[in-house]
């Protein structure tokens, strides 16, 4: 039977095509910026090679990688047809865990980023949401989110402030 | 040699000892803890080791690399899950001996071939590290470009998938560390007009990025597994001197190859514990107990896997060449704590590489007593949910990456690579080679360049000097290799 394999590949790489063909269209769109983006770089006036020759280099290693992927993806989508992602129930559940996680993890440092929020206080607030995220709100595990979030929100700015001597961000309506 | 032995006198310090002793029992139980791995807690670390001493860092890093990887015999020999890749092929014969009721007698056997794999292999660290080094000042820039480019398909091409992925993850490594300034001319490159660009993306960052918050995303997306694992009370942990004598030979052997194994740039434990299992298994005169939970098997894994660890240290301290993952880690915290790695390293800072070379050691002896009295405590660590340990990691991770540059710009970093480390993870693209590319870019850059200017220009040396030719027709080779043996095979 014909392998749309390549030799070297253990046996489930290629369980992902819709994945690989999407990694390879936005691999050969960094690999071709990056290519334009170096051909702009100045010579170096006293050697050789200059400071583009490293990023043209690996770009064009990385393009045709990135191409050869992109063949071998679409060739295991035309013989295996579209295999649409396994969204059931669960998969849906553990996604948009994640997603609210990452959206959370965002926030939290956008909050510290744009100076509303300081360290301890942005820590507090994110560490109970996420602990919540990850354990629910039984007594048990809100206990454990709260202790965890007041220690560790605290604890850190005295290490890092009073021990390390390090300034973590202050904020203007959260401390 | 002799210098290995007295540095080993200079880390019997109450500091000194508290590092190591931290650093094992913290790879241990993060070891032991599956879907948390060494290299995360190394990362995780890193930053925090910015205010310590930088002989203290490395002795506590080296510590936790040592614990990390033997940590993963716990669960893999108990509940059948490898804490550490490297402890995959435990899993083979540890919990048939588990079933059987040799819990403790088969996490003892693990023991013993960590400790002796360790211990054989330091013995190579010790004696071979310096010759090495004072050959490695023998090397021109071309050799050095050709060595990183070997690391660069080595760790390809025994990365788990795809051998083209290995290659796409390992150039990309190289493109993220091209903005910044150009390390040779200084010339600023793709900074995007970014203030925080220019100077490149960070190494801390970017490592707690891909080895943490990948780790952290992808925790809350799993969930925590159910808790359908063998049940096992450990009972007494313990081997013999007779255990010793009977498995000297599979020790020794083992040891060998985890340790030539772990020189090879960019490869690590897992592979060197497969090695030793399949070469044992060979080798035996009971082939087929192997995989029933046969003795030999679980020595030769453990063995192996550990060996690999001083194995791999030989590159890094001798050349600048990182010899697995967690050794792109260590040498990162040589570059945090501004030391420069490389054959000059014995040179410029002889303390340091000693300090390596000696808690590589130490560490060991400490595991040996940790594991022999801890085993049952720590197993029940490891059974502690994930979730509840995610949070913990996270806050460590942005508060640790700040505190290093007092920069937000970097907790964007490592979170944009976060989410890089989640995208390899869904599109089965190994880290390994990303962060091989991304460390050594600068290195392989500086060198060719360097190489060129002396040359004036002429790439000939490239294919006419006798060590960077054979480096590179190896490097070509292992690319080639897989093709030529799947024609070999269709001929047939």
């Amino acid at each position: 039977m014909a392998s749309s394999s390549t030799p070297g590949d253990t046996p489930d790489a290629n369980a992902t095509p819709i994945a690989d063909l999407i990694l390879a269209i936005g691999s050969i769109a960094l690999g071709a910026t990056i290519l334009w983006l170096s051909a702009d770089l100045p010579d170096a006036p006293y050697e050789p090679a200059g400071p583009a020759l490293i990023p043209q280099i690996a770009a064009i290693v990385f393009l045709g990688l990135a191409v050869a992927l992109l063949v071998k993806s679409l060739r295991a989508l035309v013989r295996g047809g579209m295999i649409p992602p396994r969204w059931d129930g669960q998969a849906r559940l553990r996604g948009a865990r994640a997603l609210a996680g990452m959206a959370l993890t965002v926030a939290y440092i956008a909050a510290m980023s744009s100076g509303l929020a300081g360290f301890v206080g942005a820590s507090l607030v994110f560490l109970l949401a996420f602990g919540m995220l990850l354990l629910g709100t039984r007594p048990r595990a809100l206990l454990f989110v709260l202790v965890m979030a007041a220690a560790l929100a605290f604890g850190n700015d005295y290490l890092f402030t009073r021990v390390f001597v390090v300034d973590l961000p202050r904020g203007a309506w959260l401390p | 040699m002799i210098e290995s032995l007295a540095a080993v006198g200079d880390l019997v310090t109450p500091i000194m000892l508290f590092w190591l002793f931290l650093g094992v029992v913290l790879g241990i139980v993060v070891g032991a803890i599956p879907g948390l791995t060494g290299a995360m807690l190394i990362a995780l670390t890193l930053p925090m080791t910015y205010y310590m001493a930088s002989n203290e860092a490395l002795v506590l890093l080296v510590a936790m690399y040592v614990g990390a990887i033997t940590g993963g015999l716990i669960t893999a020999t108990l509940f059948a899950i490898p804490g550490t890749a490297s402890s995959i092929v435990t899993t083979f014969d540890g919990p048939p001996m588990v079933a059987r009721g040799l819990a403790g007698r088969a996490l003892g056997l693990g023991i013993m071939g960590s400790f002796f794999g360790g211990f054989i292999s330091w013995l190579f660290l010790a004696s071979l590290s310096r010759p090495m080094a004072e050959l490695a000042l023998h090397f021109s820039p071309f050799d050095y470009f050709a060595i990183v480019m070997l690391a660069l398909v080595l760790m390809a091409a025994v990365s788990k998938g795809s051998m083209l992925k290995g290659l796409l993850s390992g150039f990309l490594g190289i493109l993220v560390a091209m903005p910044g300034l150009d390390p040779s001319s200084a010339t600023v490159r793709f900074d995007f007009g970014i203030d925080g660009m220019l100077a490149g993306f960070g190494t801390l960052p970017v490592l707690v990025g891909i080895f943490a918050i990948a780790i952290v995303f992808r925790g809350v997306y799993e969930g925590d597994a159910s808790a359908d694992a063998l049940q096992a009370t450990v009972g007494r942990v313990v081997f013999s001197l007779k255990d010793v004598w009977r498995q000297g030979v599979n020790l020794i052997r083992s040891s060998v190859i985890g340790t030539w194994v772990g020189i090879l740039p960019g490869v690590g434990g897992s592979v060197a514990s497969i090695l030793s299992y399949t070469i044992a298994k060979n080798a035996s005169r009971t082939p087929e107990k192997f995989g029933t939970g046969h003795e030999e098997g679980i020595v030769a894994s453990e063995a192996g896997n550990n060996a690999s660890i001083c194995g791999a240290l030989i590159p890094l301290v001798a050349m600048g060449i990182p010899g697995s993952v967690i050794d792109v880690m260590l040498l990162g915290a040589l570059m945090v704590h501004n030391l420069q790695p490389g054959p000059l390293l014995f040179r410029t800072n002889p303390d340091t590489v000693n300090a390596i070379i000696a808690a590589a050691l130490l560490g060991h002896v400490i595991m040996l007593g940790v594991m022999l009295a801890a085993t049952g405590w720590i197993a029940r660590i490891a059974r502690v949910p994930r979730s509840y340990l995610l949070p913990i990691i996270l806050i460590f991770c942005v508060v640790g990456t700040f505190a290093a540059n007092n920069r937000m710009f970097d907790v964007w970093v490592m979170l944009g690579f976060g989410l890089v480390g989640l995208l390899f993870v869904q599109c089965r693209v190994p880290p390994g080679p990303f962060v091989i590319g991304f460390i050594l870019a600068p290195i392989a850059e500086t060198n060719l360049r360097s190489g060129l200017m002396a040359s004036g220009g002429s790439y000939w040396p490239l294919v006419t000097e006798p060590l960077t030719v054979s480096i590179l027709i190896a490097s070509v080779g292992l690319l080639l290799w897989p093709f030529l043996r799947r024609r070999g095979g269709m001929g047939a």
